[in-house]
């Protein structure tokens, strides 16, 4: 190295490494920072003194924990990456009781980590400068995260992206299921009976699921309007488009929104069952 | 009495959570090395519950390296489960697209995994002896090899939107086609990728040669090996039966990938939250088997692909036609595999049906229960599930590929740690090559820990007391 970049670290907890494997794809960053640690990559032991720590997956275990409280005081600034480390995503659905009855029988093997009682967010230990939603945040929004720029804008919803036509005449009588039939190329998915979250999940993705016909999972999170409310205002807001949108009985809407069974709670509502969940301010999301 | 236990940990360029105790004996020698799998993620529990047809979107989310591969074993499963038939132009989109994950997979841990051993060598400095190093050694190599996994990315995102976590299968088909102009985008770069991946063959044949004492002293046993085959045992990824091999080369069974209950069991220790699958006839341990980059080539007879096939006869003749054995020998069969992933993407591509507009047929036949196997980059990838008739889950079995190898993986950390550490002087390029018995097999621990876990490395080394002398951490 001819001169000093500025270094980074990556920390993986529970998580699929997504979100490594997206950072990788955005190479440009190579010649502009310096990689320290990042166990994927990197054979190092321990976290050293770095500039950003970017924080993968949700904390699982006593190791995730253990690590996780030991890197934060070598970083100037800590950054969650991806749904795993911001509200649980698919990592979370493990917190049914019945599944941790099965990973706390786990508890008297040699040798390995134990689990915690529940699999939490980052920002639930410990303070978080940044959040970089998605799963996995595009190529793009990593390097907007390391190296900002000024005259970068994003749209505030999905449904913005996506670019669909919405009709006020096309109103379908019930639901479909996830992904069923062969939707339209150009008309909106929920006047085609998809449940779509797309009008309330942050913009940032350039509705890459939303464009080929797989109605939003809300992945990357909620807007701006909705990050700093409870989970209850965001729920009623995608309860009135479906209402407005469509035909179906509200009763049938109830039970599409409440049933845990829909793909609309794989992200969205990952940790919705946390009643004293740390407010994440707007300007901290990328 | 001091003996002691070495701890490595994590294990890095290994996809996931791992560690490895390394337990001495009074005299310095090694007497047991553990290869301990951290993680524990529930995948089969808590889907059991949900919608079938999440399954294609939640399972991706098991590993982030080679998503595609579960997308596409739980499209397949779910169609089992529904009774529903593809039409043959969402079978070539799916296979396609699978081919962009052989690529993309295999290309990222040639390059950045297990490249940096190889290139840089097992004993060089530790802090450069990664992805970074290799561009600052190598740039030339390196543009090829980002434009070679590129390419793998390309043809996912083609088709599925996204390069990880896409969207793309459907039950009974595929949601999008391909169109002419998408098509001729990727047949354009054919030529190239052909050439890059003969050039990484050549730096693995040439490799082998340089270090070939090394590969023969390192974890070199007999093993069963399994893999997906045409009806003419031909190399196959997508679709075909399960055949298993013996050690000595003759083939055991062959048998639908619906009946692996009969013929497969796994075996639990308790240091590991890793399951040990086995050949149920020949019991735990012996039923032991390999599958993957060098399971594959050991299990098929030919490549349908001219270039490729005759880089499998050049394997053949490493061992004499008996299926070779050494650990090391990953490396170049996970070469050829991209170069058959590049031809088979061209045959694909070539294919008049590859454009068609048939891409879903919506008539269900519901079975209630149903089995998708596809080869993923690092092996046999099962998928069984069980649902109602509202299509709710009550059963999920997943066995992924880093399972199968587990065996494998276990006795190599075992083997290669008694070979090279004697217990006087353990550097770090004595581990380094302890961890590579286990990067070598390309591990997802992500994934096969889906029923139970999370993998970094730690290497112990414990007196014959039980006391830790020593602990190398990562």
């Amino acid at each position: 190295m001819t001169q000093k970049l500025p270094k980074f670290a990556v920390l993986q907890l529970s998580g699929c490494a997504g979100c490594e494997v997206s950072l990788l794809n955005a190479t440009d960053w190579l010649h502009q920072y310096e990689l320290v640690y990042m166990p994927l990559v990197i054979s190092a032991d321990n976290v050293p003194d770095v500039d950003i720590l970017l924080v993968s997956g949700g904390v699982q275990t006593s190791e995730d924990l253990y690590k996780l409280s030991h890197a934060i005081h070598h970083a100037n600034e800590v950054v969650a990456v991806g749904t795993c480390a911001i509200s649980g995503g698919v990592t979370n659905l493990g917190n049914r009781d019945d599944v941790r009855d099965l990973f706390l029988s786990q508890a008297e093997r040699h040798h390995l980590p134990r689990m915690l009682p529940k699999c939490r967010p980052i920002d639930d230990f410990i303070t978080v400068s940044r959040y970089l939603p998605g799963c996995p945040p595009t190529p793009q929004l990593f390097m907007q995260l390391l190296t900002p720029d000024p005259d970068y804008t994003q749209k505030k919803t999905v449904c913005q992206e996506c670019g669909r036509k919405k009709l006020r005449d096309m109103k379908p009588n019930h639901f479909f299921g996830a992904q069923q039939g062969s939707p339209d190329p150009d008309i909106c998915l929920i006047n085609q009976g998809y449940p779509c979250v797309g009008s309330s999940t942050r913009a940032g993705c350039d509705a890459l699921c939303t464009k080929p016909g797989h109605p939003c999972v809300g992945c990357r999170g909620p807007s701006d309007a909705f990050i700093e409310k409870d989970a209850e205002h965001w729920f009623s807001s995608i309860q009135k488009v479906f209402e407005s949108m469509t035909n179906v009985p509200s009763q049938e809407i109830q039970e599409v929104m409440r049933s845990p069974q829909l793909s609309l709670f794989l992200f969205q509502f990952a940790d919705y069952d946390q009643k004293a969940r740390p407010i994440r301010p707007k300007e901290k999301i990328l | 009495m001091a003996t002691q236990k070495i701890t490595i940990e994590p294990v890095t360029r290994i996809e996931g959570h791992a560690k490895i105790t390394v337990h001495m004996k009074e005299d310095g020698n090694v007497e047991h090395a553990y290869l301990h799998i951290n993680e524990f993620r529930g995948f089969e529990k808590f889907c059991e519950g949900r919608m079938l047809q999440e399954m294609a979107y939640i399972t991706p989310r098991i590993c982030g390296i080679c998503p595609i591969s579960h997308h596409l074993a739980a499209a397949k499963a779910t169609d089992a489960v529904l009774g529903m038939n593809p039409p043959r132009p969402a079978r070539l989109l799916r296979e396609l697209m699978h081919m962009g994950q052989i690529i993309q997979s295999h290309g990222m841990h040639f390059f950045e995994l297990a490249g940096p051993d190889l290139i840089l060598g097992f004993d060089s400095d530790p802090a450069t002896r990664n992805v970074v190093g290799l561009v600052q050694a190598n740039a030339d190599l390196t543009v090829k090899a980002v434009r070679l996994r590129k390419f793998g990315q390309e043809i996912i995102s083609t088709l599925g939107g996204r390069r990880i976590h896409p969207t793309f299968v459907v039950p009974g088909g595929v949601n999008k086609t391909l169109s002419i102009t998408e098509r001729d985008q990727l047949l354009s770069t054919i030529d190239e990728m052909v050439e890059t991946t003969q050039i990484g063959i050549q730096i693995m044949k040439d490799w082998a040669a340089q270090y070939k004492e090394d590969i023969d002293r390192f974890a070199v046993f007999p093993t069963g090996y399994l893999g997906l085959v045409t009806p003419e045992n031909a190399w196959e990824m997508y679709d075909g039966d399960i055949r298993l091999l013996g050690q000595d080369g003759q083939q055991l069974e062959k048998f639908q990938g619906a009946n692996y209950l009969d013929f497969i069991a796994e075996h639990v220790e308790n240091w590991s939250y890793l399951k040990f699958p086995y050949y149920k006839p020949m019991g735990w341990p012996n039923g032991s088997y390999r599958v993957g980059p060098l399971g594959r080539l050991n299990t098929v007879d030919k490549i349908d692909t001219p270039l490729a096939n005759a880089e499998l006869q050049y394997f053949k003749q490493i061992n004499n036609g008996k299926p070779v054995e050494n650990t090391l020998y990953y490396h170049l069969a996970r070469m050829i595999e991209v170069l058959a992933a590049v031809e088979q993407a061209h045959v694909l591509l070539n294919d008049p049906d590859i454009t068609s507009t048939d891409i879903l047929d919506n008539r269900k036949n519901p079975q209630g229960e149903g089995v998708g196997v596809i080869e993923a980059p690092r092996g046999t990838l099962i998928h069984h599930y069980v649902a109602d008739e509202d299509e709710k889950l009550t059963k999920v079995n997943l066995i992924v590929s880093t399972g199968h190898n587990n065996y494998a993986m276990s006795h190599s950390v075992d083997m290669v740690a008694k070979e090279y550490i004697n217990g006087k002087e353990v550097t770090e390029g004595l581990l380094n090559r302890v961890e590579a018995a286990v990067r070598a097999h390309d591990p997802c621990l992500s994934c096969s820990t889906h029923a139970v876990g999370q993998m970094p490395i730690e290497i112990a080394f414990i007196d014959a007391n039980g006391n830790m002398i020593n602990s190398i951490q990562r």
